[in-house]
């Protein structure tokens, strides 16, 4: 995968130290799980289509395209007391895009945890707060940049098939566009079901309510829902605006999860996402939202 | 439990992790556009005269009389005697707009080429007396970019999109009444173009109005300067009917009304528009009403000789003289297949005939193309009078003959193209170096730099003021100079002293004796190339410069020695309409006596026809030296009428020592206007 640098050079400097630090933890891990399995490294490949990568509303403005992705992520899990542990995730990674290079990215991310467990009964919750901070750089000078996500969650076994996950959260993104500097809450649930030893169904559902983002061709209508445009540097052409306006978000996900063996798995899902203006002009003919499916498809590797 | 060791393990990490997360949002982009913040003017720079008079009347305080609002209140009460028309709301029902009679129709489009602007353009005729009323909505996409055209401009037209609804025009061409203001012959039956702008939320009308993203401008200036009106100053209000400043009697007019300026509706070139591809506004779609606005437009203008064809009949004639001559219907009936307008649809394949290769060669007919149609035509072809039509840069010989002033303008003030998209087109296309090449193989006239570059408006330009005769100590002025912040002196040749060489006003010192001094100027580090003017020092001048008034110029004019009066011309009251302007005595206030009031505002229309910003450009100057004079050119330096082929004139000296009596008319007409032409 190519990795792009494109911005200043202090930002050379800090993705080569992130990069020389996780070689070091990389070595440094062999040590880690001498001592237990407190250390999980992950990897993840994966294949996906998106049928309106532009997110938009009309036909004609809707381009699709297929991503490859890559992620390495080391999840550390570190017991605090009798009921509260830490986790600290890093992952790094990148997608690549097949027709639009400019949604090329590369990331890397820190995630703190705190987890609360009242007992070890299995119909016990496990309460958590978490903080996530997120850098990536994209070939799209506009969108490169770093997000914040700031939330608390609840995990709940239901049955021994059936699992509960739900989250709340407050999320930012900055970019070098204001185009893309996003504030956003967000409430998602979670359930999985687990069809058999080696199988897990999963759906899921997500409100977000703030900032969106959506490329289209030039259009009166969007200029007076949008808090700010500018041209997509994404799209070559130049044809394409960026619109940053305030809108209500639902994605729904299905998946299914298929266990290989105890470190390898296949994930396959679809998430539908709508996204509906808050705004809408009086004389606007156009659809009041955009859809987006994105079907993919994901190994993933545990160490 | 973790050991020391991995808890340092792990800071590092975190520490990596946050290092990388630091970039930031960085310094954000430069194209990010915020429609709902407020859009501001943009910042000024380089030249800024758009949509002003190329005489914009500048008085003594330095104001600029044809853009101040009192001019513009002086506009309206002499359009709108009885203020019926204050609101939009008024002015459309005095108009008769939705009364279900007459021809009403409306067009969406988008004005790309002069003005920007996404318009709706209502038009309506009246059934029985021709008058004619167009409101448009002015819409203006800002957040897009400051100003400029957009397709949003259109879309916004379209769907009446309140929160780019920038202005409303309300134009008329109607009769108007006539008041004590204005003169005997004032007619109440001969419609002429007047010209309203309302506020887009209250419909107030407005005495100014922001056209082009650079501050307010005075109605109606910003409106008239390209239709064909003139700019001329306001009368005193000493000794008006009214007591207050009166708008100027444009003395060419047919129908002699205070308010008629001599403008004229522009047509519909409706292949330069841009439109939209929504059902209903498409081109197609808006054809036939384009066609019926365009014969709505047609129908305003004069004509000399009865027509038979149907778009002709309610066209007044004759011609009166000293008016438009209707210049324009050539390009409409061109556009729409000639006489009888037998085509649907408009063609801009319009080419007078004065430029087509045939009669000016291939040269000139891609000038014409490329340079005149875009640039100067929208405005031009409304301008030019019966007698002297060479504004209306109909044939290439018109416009050829202007080539000085086209430099000036274009290459040196930056004050035209009038409007600033097309000034931006200009410069940003190769119609510049079409029009360089013009200028300089054709006419002589150096625009281009060491690099063959064309030269453009906002560098310095050193402009020390015409050649002059005058007396020590003698105040040379670079304040004419363009875009220019330093001034530098010096003396070529001659043996009088310069003081002050570094000012804007040095002074010139001496014995008798011709000297040339030079002028460069320069803002910050571009420097200006040199410019010369030859200061004669004569001290047996009488009157002195300093002392010559509004009365020796007034003897000059009225002199039949000049040529200027007895030639049944400027003398002649009973041709009206005549010249613009007559150097008679006579009641010009209409007070029923011929008295020092009327010297006054005789001195106030002459003054007018001095421009104080560029004063070689001033008619006072340059009609009578023979540029673009109906009448003679009594002041031709060139005419060989010296004092003593005509010693029977008694004022022939003592300019008479300077050659020629009529060049030393002349020049004590420059005098006084370098002494800011004082009463």
């Amino acid at each position: 995968m190519r990795i792009f640098f494109a911005c200043s050079t202090r930002r050379n400097i800090a993705s080569l130290l992130f990069m020389a630090g996780l070689l070091h933890w990389q070595q440094a891990q062999a040590d880690l799980t001498i001592f237990s399995r407190e250390v999980e490294i992950r990897l993840d490949a994966g294949y996906m289509v998106d049928d309106n990568v532009t997110r938009t509303k009309e036909s004609v403005d809707k381009l699709g395209d297929r991503s490859y992705s890559a992620n390495l992520s080391g999840v550390m899990f570190l017991p605090l007391t009798t009921h509260t542990r830490g986790l600290l995730t890093l992952s790094a990674g990148g997608e690549k895009f097949s027709d639009y290079s400019g949604l090329n990215r590369f990331a890397g991310s820190a995630q703190g945890e705190l987890q609360y467990r009242s007992s070890a009964a299995f119909s016990t919750p496990t309460f958590a707060v978490f903080i996530r901070t997120f850098a990536e750089q994209y070939e799209s000078l506009l969108r490169s940049g770093s997000r914040y996500s700031v939330g608390m969650s609840v995990r709940q076994p239901v049955t021994d098939r059936i699992n509960l996950f739900a989250a709340l959260a407050h999320n930012q993104r900055y970019a070098k566009s204001a185009v893309f500097n996003i504030r956003e809450n967000s409430a998602r649930i979670n359930l999985d079901y687990g069809l058999s030893a080696r199988g897990t169904l999963y759906l899921g559902a997500e409100y977000r309510s703030g900032d969106t983002v959506s490329t289209a061709q030039p259009a009166l209508e969007n200029i007076d829902i949008a808090d700010v445009f500018a041209q997509d540097d994404a799209y070559p052409g130049g044809a394409l605006y960026g619109y940053r306006f305030k809108g209500n978000t639902l994605i729904s996900t299905l998946g299914y999860n298929h266990g290989l063996n105890s470190r390898n798995s296949l994930d396959f899902s679809w998430r539908m996402i709508e996204t509906k203006a808050e705004e809408r002009p009086s004389y606007a003919t156009s659809p009041s939202s955009y859809i987006v499916n994105q079907y993919s498809m994901v190994y993933l590797r545990s160490f | 439990m973790m050991c020391k060791r991995d808890v340092l393990q792990l800071a590092g990490l975190l520490l990596t992790g946050l290092m990388l997360t630091a970039c930031g949002p960085g310094g954000g982009n430069s194209g990010d556009v915020f429609p709902r913040e407020t859009q501001t003017s943009a910042v000024v720079t380089g030249p800024n005269s758009f949509l002003l008079f190329p005489n914009p009347q500048k008085q003594d305080d330095a104001s600029l009389q044809t853009n101040t609002t009192a001019y513009a209140t002086a506009y309206y009460e002499a359009i709108d005697p009885n203020n019926d028309k204050d609101t939009l709301t008024k002015w459309k029902t005095a108009n008769g707009f939705g009364s279900g009679t007459g021809t009403e129709v409306t067009v969406v489009f988008g004005d790309v080429k002069d003005l920007g602007y996404g318009r709706r353009m209502t038009a309506r005729q009246h059934p029985t007396n021709g008058s004619l009323a167009f409101v448009v909505e002015n819409y203006l996409v800002g957040a897009v970019a400051s100003y400029t055209y957009s397709d949003f401009n259109v879309e916004a037209a379209v769907v009446r999109d309140s929160r780019w609804h920038v202005g409303t025009n309300g134009i008329e061409f109607s009769v108007s009444p006539c008041t004590a203001s204005d003169p005997a012959g004032c007619s109440t039956t001969i419609k002429f173009a007047k010209f309203y702008t309302f506020d887009p939320t209250t419909g107030q009308r407005l005495l100014e109005a922001q056209l082009d993203g650079r501050g307010k401008k005075a109605m109606p200036g910003i409106c008239i300067n390209c239709h064909g009106g003139r700019g001329d100053p306001l009368t005193p209000a000493t000794g008006s009917p009214t007591g207050k400043q009166l708008f100027n009697l444009v003395m060419n007019t047919a129908s002699q009304k205070r308010g008629d300026v001599m403008a004229n509706l522009q047509p519909l070139k409706v292949d330069s528009f841009g439109y939209s591809s929504r059902a209903g506004y498409t081109r197609a779609e808006q054809e036939a009403n384009l066609k019926i606005i365009n014969k709505m437009i047609l129908s305003s203008y004069p004509i000399s000789v009865a027509s038979a064809f149907p778009e002709d009949t309610l066209r007044r004639t004759p011609i009166v003289y000293g008016e438009w001559p209707g210049t324009a219907a050539a390009l409409i009936k061109n556009a729409y297949g000639g006489d009888g307008l037998p085509n649907a649809s408009f063609a801009d394949t319009y080419l007078p005939t004065g430029w087509s290769a045939g009669t000016a060669g291939l040269t000139a007919e891609n000038l014409y193309k490329n340079v005149v149609v875009s640039s100067c035509r929208t405005c031009h072809i409304l301008r030019g009078n019966q007698p002297m039509s060479e504004l209306n840069f109909e044939t290439y010989a018109h416009f050829s003959g202007y080539a000085d002033r086209i430099k000036a303008h274009v290459i040196d003030r930056g004050n035209m193209p009038l409007a600033k998209i097309v000034y931006e087109r200009l410069w940003s296309t190769t119609e510049a170096d079409t029009l360089a090449t013009f200028l300089t193989t054709a006419q002589s006239q150096p625009v281009r730099d060491a690099n063959n570059a064309v030269l453009q408006p906002g560098r310095p330009v050193a402009i020390p003021g015409p050649d002059r005769t005058t007396t020590s100590p003698a105040t040379l002025s670079a304040a004419g100079s363009l875009y220019a912040s330093s001034y530098s002196w010096s003396k070529v040749s001659g043996t009088a002293t310069l003081t002050n060489p570094t000012s804007v006003t040095p002074t010139l010192t001496g014995a008798d004796g011709t000297n040339v001094l030079r002028l460069v100027v320069s803002n910050g580090t571009t420097q200006s190339t040199p410019a010369d003017v030859t200061v004669i020092l004569d001290s047996t001048l009488s009157p002195a410069p300093s002392a010559i008034r509004f009365s020796d110029i007034k003897a000059v004019l009225q002199s039949n020695s000049v040529g200027c009066s007895g030639a049944g011309c400027h003398d002649n009251l009973s041709a009206t309409p005549g010249p613009p302007l007559y150097y008679t005595n006579y009641d010009r206030n209409r007070d029923a006596s011929t008295d020092a009031i009327d010297d006054r505002w005789f001195y106030t229309e002459l003054r007018g026809r001095i421009n104080f910003t560029d004063i070689a450009a001033s008619p006072l100057l340059r009609k009578p030296s023979g540029h673009h004079h109906g009448g003679a050119f009594p002041f031709d330096p060139s005419l060989a009428t010296a004092c003593a082929v005509a010693p029977a004139y008694p004022d022939c000296s003592p300019y008479a020592t300077l050659g020629a009596y009529n060049a030393a008319k002349y020049k004590m007409f420059v005098n006084w206007i370098l002494n800011g032409a004082p009463y």
